[in-house]
């Protein structure tokens, strides 16, 4: 009985099939070819098994001259200055397009000399390499520089990575969400001092590390390139996803000044909007725990600053700095951050009978910063909404942003995740 | 003159090796000559060890392949890359590491006449330490930080000397105390970098620094390292009689017609020289300095003619042995000041334990 019904769904899926096609419906993605890129288009067909159409006209994809558009995110660039264009969603032509920007669809382009078998790169190390391409397996002990590769849309070539932020259950919960592999990818993750034989182990072709990690110069002694980040600033990560996009090949590349264009516009946004306001709420962040304040060199006060804020911190130099309450009330900051990390929380600092002494404490204004698994005021892509977040605590509706917008669009955009309203609800509310 | 035995006072070393009428004496020897060796055997087969599967005739051929090229024609590349260009240099560096500050702790002991001390007395570790964290606070490279530890660690004993120059009374007291102080001095600082480092990157990395470990070591590290340990570890051996006489005090040292004074700073210079590398390319790592000294007593006894190659060799065989735990059972690398002192304070309490054994 059962294995008469399932014959009898096996026809009905043969005899649907059928007629989808016979209605168009093609099985192969139909590509329209902007002229002179023939030669980019016979590489990656060729090399793609299910095979491509070629149609003058109601196509599923347009392969063009262009550049993308950081709005966008249906197309993807196979070389720096030619794109594949989605224009019709259907699976077929989304596994292409996933295709054309993989590192099989790279290969391709190598293979026919439309592509350079190797860029050379300059870190934020002071090193210069020549790195072959494509880069395949990627290992990142460095948290931060995982979630970049995220964004640039490297994750399938992930193989092991750290995360910042996933240990709690909800991170771990909301990074399996993201990326159903995660739970694969951070297992045996060293902490940041790993070794050249277990990177061995691994057989990468690239390794993303901090900046002056005590550990790379073996890794690097056995053939195994190295690129080190040091992001803690607007202008530093900018310069850091640059970097990762042009390690991991034009479709990367492309992304990291979609990200950019993206970073850059809500900074403009902000900063106009917010330059007629007369005074700038005095904000201070705390992490780890309440008594312990971010510096004025710290990416937290670079997001303060960019978000129309000024930081009561801002004069303090090194890392994070110990103060006690009664230097907290002579800032007398208007609001309150505290780290999503660490032991740091709002009901410590709202239930302290001393630091209820504070205007802001009393007014209500200690927020947590958001978090869906990186937190946001580190030097993470993430961290643009971090300015949109505060903007809008700060400002209202001035900036003409919105947070709960802004990360739908964010979280589809750069890590090809469609975010649910209850984490967006989560994640704005104040 | 009749053998002294084991049980002699501190201070006093052992000036005859006639032990074969005691019980136990061809077991003893035994030890001494399993001791002795144990370096090489297992450099040999530490070599074979790693997180990092390589067999043992794949590492062999690898190790050929300077010499024969085509001896590795088989090998994997990253194989034959990991044993020459990562295990070798690594093995090399705990070897000489290990001897090192096992040979100065003995040095030290015997000039200070104080089994409780280590070449980290006078501050060169402090000061190595300072030198290393403040390279990674402005963000240097690893030859930097080598550099620097190297630079501040002579710095440290240079103002202990200096400082101590102070007083004329009971020189060797106030060298301490200086030594003390400067290693305070400088300890306190590192703790100021500490604070001021970011916590993301430059802390740990500082934290990882200070409990020492040989993660970074590549064959950068190893030329000084090589010739500072070979030379100060052959003019202990060459001077190694001396240290018998400057262990039973300044007054006997003199009446031997030896100026105790001058041989004393030769002793001090080299042994910080020796250290002051060691913690330059490990970081610190304590206990070897203190354990190793007692543990080579406890098979030769304290006649420095056989303590000085005992402990050279059982230092270098100690950090070997838990450098190769250290990289081969995970892949993060535990501390070796963390190993050492795990494995250390266990052996010291089991050595002290044990009747018969005299510094």
């Amino acid at each position: 009985m059962q294995g008469c019904r399932s014959l009898v769904r096996s026809l009905a899926f043969i005899a649907l099939a059928g007629c989808a096609t016979g209605l168009g419906w093609a099985a192969t993605p139909r590509v329209q070819v902007e002229a002179d890129l023939e030669a980019v288009f016979a590489a990656l067909s060729g090399a793609y098994a299910p095979g491509v159409e070629v149609v003058a006209e109601g196509a599923d994809l347009v392969l063009a001259v262009g550049a993308v558009d950081w709005r966008e995110a249906n197309a993807v660039a196979v070389t720096p200055d030619t794109l594949l264009t989605l224009v019709i969603d259907t699976p077929e032509a989304a596994a292409f397009l996933h295709f054309a920007a993989s590192p099989a669809g790279q290969r391709a382009l190598i293979d026919a000399g439309l592509l350079p078998g190797s860029v050379t790169i300059s870190d934020q190390d002071g090193r210069t390499i020549d790195l072959a391409q494509p880069v395949e397996r990627i290992f990142s002990p460095y948290a931060l520089a995982t979630y970049m590769v995220y964004a640039l849309g490297g994750a399938d070539r992930l193989v092991v990575g750290n995360y910042l932020g996933a240990r709690d259950p909800e991170g771990a919960a909301a990074m399996t969400r993201i990326d159903p592999l995660f739970p694969e990818r951070s297992r045996n993750a060293p902490e940041d001092t790993t070794n050249a034989e277990f990177v061995a182990t691994l057989t990468p072709d690239l390794v993303l590390a901090s900046s002056n990690s005590p550990w790379t110069d073996p890794v690097e002694a056995i053939g195994v390139p190295v690129i080190g980040f040091e992001g803690e600033s607007t202008e530093r990560l900018r310069d850091a996803m640059r970097i990762l996009g042009q390690a991991l090949g034009p479709d990367a590349a492309a992304r990291a000044e979609a990200w950019i264009a993206y970073y850059d516009f809500v900074l403009e946004a902000v900063a106009t909007s917010t330059s007629g306001v007369a005074t700038r709420p005095g904000v201070l962040f705390t992490g780890t725990n309440r008594t312990r304040v971010a510096s004025g060199t710290m990416y937290q006060s670079a997001l303060i600053r960019a978000a129309g804020g000024t930081s009561v911190t801002a004069h303090l130099g090194g890392s994070w700095n110990d103060v006690d309450v009664e230097q907290v009330a002579t800032w007398n900051p208007d609001l309150i951050l505290v780290a999503p990390y660490g032991q740091a929380s709002v009901a410590a600092i709202v239930e302290d009978r001393e630091w209820q002494l504070l205007d802001a404490v009393r007014a209500g204004a200690v927020l947590r910063v958001p978090k869906l698994v990186a937190p946001w005021d580190t030097p993470v892509p993430d961290s643009v909404l971090a300015v949109v977040w505060l903007a809008e605590t700060l400002h209202g509706e001035l900036t003409g942003l919105s947070c709960e917008s802004e990360t739908a669009f964010f979280y589809q955009r750069f890590y090809d995740y469609a975010i649910s309203a209850e984490e967006i609800a989560a994640l704005c509310q104040r | 003159m009749p053998a002294l035995t084991d049980d002699a006072a501190p201070g006093a070393a052992s000036v005859s090796h006639g032990r074969s009428d005691e019980p136990g004496a061809a077991w003893r020897d035994a030890l001494v000559v399993v001791g002795l060796a144990s370096p090489f055997v297992l450099g040999v087969v530490a070599l074979t060890l790693g997180f990092y599967q390589i067999g043992v005739l794949d590492v062999m051929r690898s190790l050929l392949s300077p010499l024969v090229p085509e001896a590795a024609a088989e090998v994997p590349e990253i194989a034959r890359r990991l044993v020459l260009d990562v295990r070798l240099p690594r093995v090399l560096a705990a070897l000489l590491i290990g001897a090192g500050l096992a040979v100065t702790g003995v040095v030290f002991q015997g000039i200070f006449t104080n089994p409780l001390v280590d070449s980290g007395l006078l501050g060169v570790t402090a000061g190595a330490g300072f030198g290393a964290a403040l390279v990674m606070l402005i963000g240097g490279g690893s030859v930097m930080i080598q550099v620097a530890a190297f630079a501040f660690g002579l710095l440290a004993v240079t103002l202990a000397f200096l400082g101590s120059r102070l007083y004329r009374t009971a020189p060797t007291i106030v060298l301490t105390l200086m030594g003390i102080l400067i290693g305070s001095f400088f300890a306190s600082l590192t703790s100021l970098l500490k604070y001021l480092a970011d916590p993301l990157d430059t802390l740990p990395a500082i934290t990882f620094w200070l409990l020492g470990g040989l993660t970074g070591v590549s064959w950068r590290s190893v030329p000084l390292l090589l010739v500072l340990t070979v030379i100060g570890s052959a003019f202990f051996l060459l001077v190694r009689w001396r240290l018998n006489v400057l262990s039973m005090g300044d007054a006997e040292a003199t009446a031997l017609g030896m100026n105790p004074q001058r041989m004393k700073v030769m002793l001090i210079v080299a042994a910080t020289l020796v250290t002051a590398v060691a913690v330059s390319v490990g970081g610190v790592i304590g206990w070897v300095g203190l354990v190793i000294p007692h543990a080579a007593r406890m098979l030769v006894g304290p006649d420095h003619l056989r303590l000085v190659p005992m402990s050279l060799a059982l230092g270098a065989s100690f950090l070997l042995t838990i450098d190769t735990v250290s990289r081969s059972l995970l892949p993060s690398e535990v501390p070796l000041g963390v190993l050492t002192g795990l494995i250390g304070v266990p052996l010291l309490i089991a050595l002290l334990r044990r009747q018969g054994t005299g510094w």
